[in-house]
């Protein structure tokens, strides 16, 4: 039978809003997040329509699509529940921020007026890996415990491109790509491994008290390119940089690291107890 | 027709009954799990509805969604075949047990492991959180087994034990020890266990890259070359070595029972802070 054309167009809208309002599950039960999506709300209970995309609730989220924030003030993704990972899946998370000029960069412009993430989390055992942040405030600020980041590239960033901290110095970033944010590419209490920090308007990457920093690569920095403060700085690479290629705040042992041309000296220990062995240049 | 309103409830609880009966599988040919399915048994023969998953049968595992145990007592997987790979993907195994403090204290405590196997070889495991178990996070004996990215918090007992490598984990406030293996450990992070931080329980171990603070034991310890390790403010030595080891380019500081320590002879110690 033949349904009237007005209720069959409002039962498809209804349909449409439906699919809206409902989070989409990949087929291994990962919740999938696009710019639809976000937009649409509900990805988990309490999340409004539009960014921040608020993710309340344990489990396993992965973008199916880039997300464009276009507000220079607005977080993207916000993370309220422990035990939560995000897969960006080669996705990108895209502000309206440019950043230019450089290497090192100069300036973002427009210029935000509070504070705003890529990812924001100030919960515990929070990861996020695999994917591009581009244009936001911060790239990623995870605050919590046991906080991971991984394979990703935060570029043209206004304030750090990845932020890991943590109370007790367990997080980490591994295998990151943070270049060309106005400030500091890397900053982490914990283990930063494997990664680059090329190009920054600060440090490259900065280990606060009580970590490592292995096997990075800072170069055209504006300030120092690794520096790390009581830690394990070993295998690194760091030049062209404004400041010291290779600073470590003492007792640190710095092994095996390669600097130069570096404006502020290559590498540079302060206070007693630290241990310098294997470098170049020497010792 | 009348009767078809009838079939229809029956035909539709047939088919829920045959989906709970039989694994689901991921269009890649993965077996997966969540927690209606653990419910429903089932998920490899022999498998009983309910904890622990028992996975008798080689092949790829991939979670989708959070498993829940309802008590300290109980695992989450059980693993009884050889060459077994679980994905947790991004989810977690997720237990009753709190730990907290410093000393780390935890309760309750039980017999329950997020993932567990006695004698089977070549398991794979990565890529999510074991949280919350009465014993350990993940206990596997057998040999050639690869832990990778897995974040092993709040566990009765150790976060991690494990015959093989264990690469980019997390293993912090653990009733236990942080990571147990006599193989390779690298790049992990082990912080504010009850006992060891990372422990080498066999000769011939390699620890490189881990970052091992605030334990209650030593920071990282056993007969192994050990190579880039950082450890802070352990209760007892930061990075203790059985000789023969090899201990390059570590940095100890701050640990209450010594720095860096060897025991016996023929052991190498070159390039660490503290010197040499």
């Amino acid at each position: 039978m033949k349904l009237p054309n007005i209720p069959t167009r409002r039962m498809a809208s209804l349909a449409i809003l439906a699919a809206l309002a409902v989070p989409l599950y990949a087929v291994d039960g990962v919740v999938l997040i696009n710019q639809s999506a976000a937009l649409a709300g509900n990805v988990t209970p309490g999340d409004s329509p539009g960014f921040p995309v608020t993710i309340s609730v344990s489990g396993s989220y992965r973008l199916s699509g880039n997300l464009t924030v276009n507000d220079a003030n607005t977080t993207a993704i916000r993370i309220a529940a422990d035990d939560v990972t995000i897969d960006l899946n080669g996705f990108s998370i895209i502000g309206p921020i440019v950043c230019s000029g450089g290497p090192p960069v100069t300036s973002c412009s427009p210029t935000p007026t509070g504070s705003a993430a890529g990812i924001f989390s100030d919960k515990s055992n929070s990861t996020v890996f695999n994917g591009t942040i581009r244009g936001m405030p911060d790239g990623i600020l995870l605050f919590g415990e046991h906080s991971r980041a991984e394979r990703i590239h935060a570029i043209g960033n206004v304030n750090s491109g990845i932020t890991a901290q943590s109370s007790s110095n367990s997080s980490s970033v591994v295998s990151c790509a943070a270049g060309n944010n106005l400030h500091d590419g890397i900053v982490v209490n914990g283990l930063a491994i494997g990664s680059t920090a090329n190009g920054n308007g600060g440090r490259g990457i900065f280990t606060n008290t009580g970590g490592a920093a292995i096997n990075n690569i800072a170069n055209f920095n504006k300030r120092d390119g690794i520096v790390g403060v009581s830690a394990t700085i070993s295998g690194n690479a760091a030049s062209e940089n404004g400041g010291t290629g290779i600073t470590g705040g003492c007792p640190s042992a710095l092994v095996s690291n390669t600097a130069f041309g570096n404006s502020g000296g290559d590498i540079f220990t302060s206070g007693s107890g630290c241990t310098r062995a294997s470098n170049a240049p020497q010792p | 027709m009348t009767t078809s309103n009838i079939q229809s409830p029956r035909m539709a609880l047939l088919a829920a009954v045959i989906a709970l009966a039989f694994p689901l599988y991921a269009v890649d040919g993965v077996v997966l799990i969540n927690q209606s399915a653990a419910l429903a048994g089932n998920i490899t023969p022999g498998d009983a509805p309910g904890f622990p998953v028992t996975i008798s049968v080689s092949g790829s595992y991939r979670l989708s969604g959070n498993l829940t145990v309802p008590d300290a007592n109980t695992s989450g997987i059980l693993i009884t075949a050889e060459d077994v790979a679980i994905d947790l993907n991004g989810f977690s195994i997720l237990g009753s047990t709190v730990c907290s403090g410093f000393p780390t204290s935890c309760s309750p405590t039980g017999s329950g492991h997020g993932i567990t196997g006695g004698g089977v070889s070549n398991i794979s495991v990565f890529n999510g959180d074991i949280r919350g178990m009465g014993a350990r996070g993940i206990y596997i004996f057998g040999f050639g087994h690869r832990i990778k990215e897995i974040r092993a918090v709040s566990n009765g007992s150790d976060g991690i034990l494990a015959f093989g490598i264990v690469q980019s984990c997390i293993a912090n406030f653990n009733g236990g020890s942080g990571i147990l293996t006599p193989g390779l450990a690298i790049d992990n992070v082990a912080i504010a266990n009850r006992l060891e931080g990372i422990e080498f329980i066999n000769q011939s171990g390699v620890g490189v890259n881990n970052l091992a603070i605030s334990n209650g034991g030593n920071g990282i310890s056993g007969e192994a070359t050990l190579n880039g390790n950082y450890a802070l403010g352990n209760k007892q030595i930061g990075i203790s070595a059985v000789c023969p080891s090899s201990v390059v380019s570590n940095t100890a500081v701050n640990n209450v029972g010594g720095d860096i320590f060897t025991a016996g002879s023929g052991c190498t110690r070159a390039s660490n802070a503290p010197a040499p």
